[in-house]
């Protein structure tokens, strides 16, 4: 290889922005939704029957289509891979564009944060597939529900420094209520991935992780107290690494807990399940054998507490 | 991989960037108009995913929409691209500031070639396509790419004295 060829050979890669793949993923997505209903559309030439069939026929469709984009939007279980997922995203690019105060948007994007985590969970505890492509689609299922979530969480700090740079103290309030579950489903979703040594996985979960721990550095600011007068209030914080040191912060608790005996954990797993979803998401699997049990959340904690570190 | 459309995202995942960085290296380094050509690129693939054979590779497949597309892109607009005018475009690399120089002349001198040569080498070096999909994209035999491909490092290496 003569020295031209090897400069080629360095020219650099370019890799597309999280913003614009995002972009691009829901583009996609509405194009899919979209495909879905031409199809039923396709059933038009029903309308050449008689009148009263066509109504009937009519009015089937729309109660189908309306009640079951009302259960893929509803159902944790409806995740990528399922037929009607592009219908559950369709709903909620509607409902996303109908929020417009920062409040609003604040519990939408962490709606749907809880829900990429909630169907990456899913996914991670599915049954091991038949095949390595089934494996390998799954997997990259799971790394986009991530990819999804963090930038979720992202447009919810968003919207929440702008809520409080508006004084609108009730953005803030929604963040709080916003953020137990998530970071449960979160814990889930990396346990799972560790057991399967699932790199990509755990650090996609580093990633969301990061983007959280921008929720953290808002909900300290305690000077966003709803009692103080706007004018007293600072500006809000950029989104920093550093530690906290308020006490009683409920997400930075549940990030860096330590759980020795994964007891907790498994509660927590179950907590936000919806009844409805219960038989899928079931906690990660626990040995039976005590000893090795504990001897593997030990290695995890010391894993997490390095990393946080 | 089932051709579905959960069989497409999988296929964006692993082509996305790919498919960005040929559309970088043609349009002038517009980051911009590179995105909104990569996400046109796809949704033209989806549009047409219930033709594409399964039985093929999708790599060729993307790019020669994206080829299409890149082709469609210039002719509608009877657009030209430059790069005598820009400094420091190319992505973030960890070489030395003298050796992105380098590469930045390298890459404006291949911006001055005929578009045959410069395609076979943007396809070679920068897309990383083998001789066969080069071949197969440009739709000519895989002797005749490689003897184009010859040719146009020649030509390159004589731009560069």
């Amino acid at each position: 290889m003569d020295k031209l060829e090897a400069q080629l050979n360095k020219l650099p890669s370019a890799k597309l922005s999280l913003a614009a793949d995002t972009k691009i993923k829901s583009r996609l997505f509405k194009a899919m939704a979209a495909q879905n209903f031409n199809r039923l559309g396709s059933l038009s030439w029903l309308a050449l029957k008689p009148v009263g069939r066509t109504v009937a026929i009519a009015s089937l469709a729309v109660l189908l289509l309306v009640g079951t984009s009302i259960y893929a939007y509803a159902s944790g279980g409806v995740t990528q891979g399922s037929a009607l997922y592009p219908l559950k995203r369709a709903v909620e690019a509607l409902e996303e564009t109908v929020n417009l105060s920062p409040a609003a948007k604040v519990k939408t994007y962490s709606k749907f944060s809880e829900r990429r985590l909630q169907e990456a969970l899913i996914l991670s505890q599915k049954n091991t597939p038949a095949n390595e492509q089934e494996q390998e689609v799954i997997n990259e299922h799971i790394k986009t529900s991530l990819d999804e979530a963090a930038d979720n969480i992202s447009s919810v700090v968003n919207q929440a420094k702008t809520g409080a740079e508006r004084g609108e103290t009730e953005a803030i309030k929604q963040l709080k209520e916003k953020n137990e579950d998530t970071t449960k489903y979160l814990r889930a979703i990396e346990d799972k991935a560790q057991s399967e040594h699932n790199e990509e996985v755990i650090k996609k979960v580093n990633e969301v992780r990061d983007n959280i721990r921008q929720y953290q550095s808002i909900l300290e600011d305690k000077a966003w107290d709803e009692d103080k007068p706007k004018s007293d209030r600072p500006e809000v914080k950029e989104p920093s690494d550093s530690k906290p040191e308020v006490e009683g912060q409920k997400i930075r608790q549940d990030i860096k807990s330590d759980q020795p005996d994964g007891r907790r954990r498994q509660e927590d797993l179950k907590a936000p399940v919806q009844p409805s979803q219960a038989t899928e998401l079931t906690p990660p699997p626990v040995s039976t054998d005590g000893d090795r049990t504990n001897q593997t959340n030990d290695n995890r904690e010391d894993k997490r507490r390095e990393r946080d570190d | 991989m089932a051709k579905t459309k959960d069989g497409f995202t999988v296929y964006y995942n692993q082509f996305k960037h790919k498919i960005y960085n040929y559309f970088l290296y043609r349009i002038g380094f517009d980051q911009k108009a590179a995105e909104d050509l990569t996400s046109e690129a796809f949704l033209k693939a989806l549009k047409s995913f219930a033709d594409f054979d399964e039985e093929r590779p999708f790599g060729p497949w993307i790019f020669a929409i994206a080829h299409n597309h890149l082709v469609n892109y210039y002719k509608i607009a009877n657009r030209e691209t430059t790069l005598t005018d820009k400094e420091n475009f190319l992505p973030q690399t960890d070489d030395s500031a003298s050796e992105r120089l380098e590469l930045e002349r390298v890459i404006k001198l291949i911006q001055t070639m005929e578009a045959a040569d410069r395609e076979v080498l943007l396809l070679r070096f920068v897309d990383g396509l083998s001789n066969t999909e080069i071949a197969e994209l440009l739709n000519k035999e895989e002797g005749a790419v490689r003897t184009q491909i010859s040719r146009a490092m020649a030509k390159l290496r004589e731009l560069l004295k």
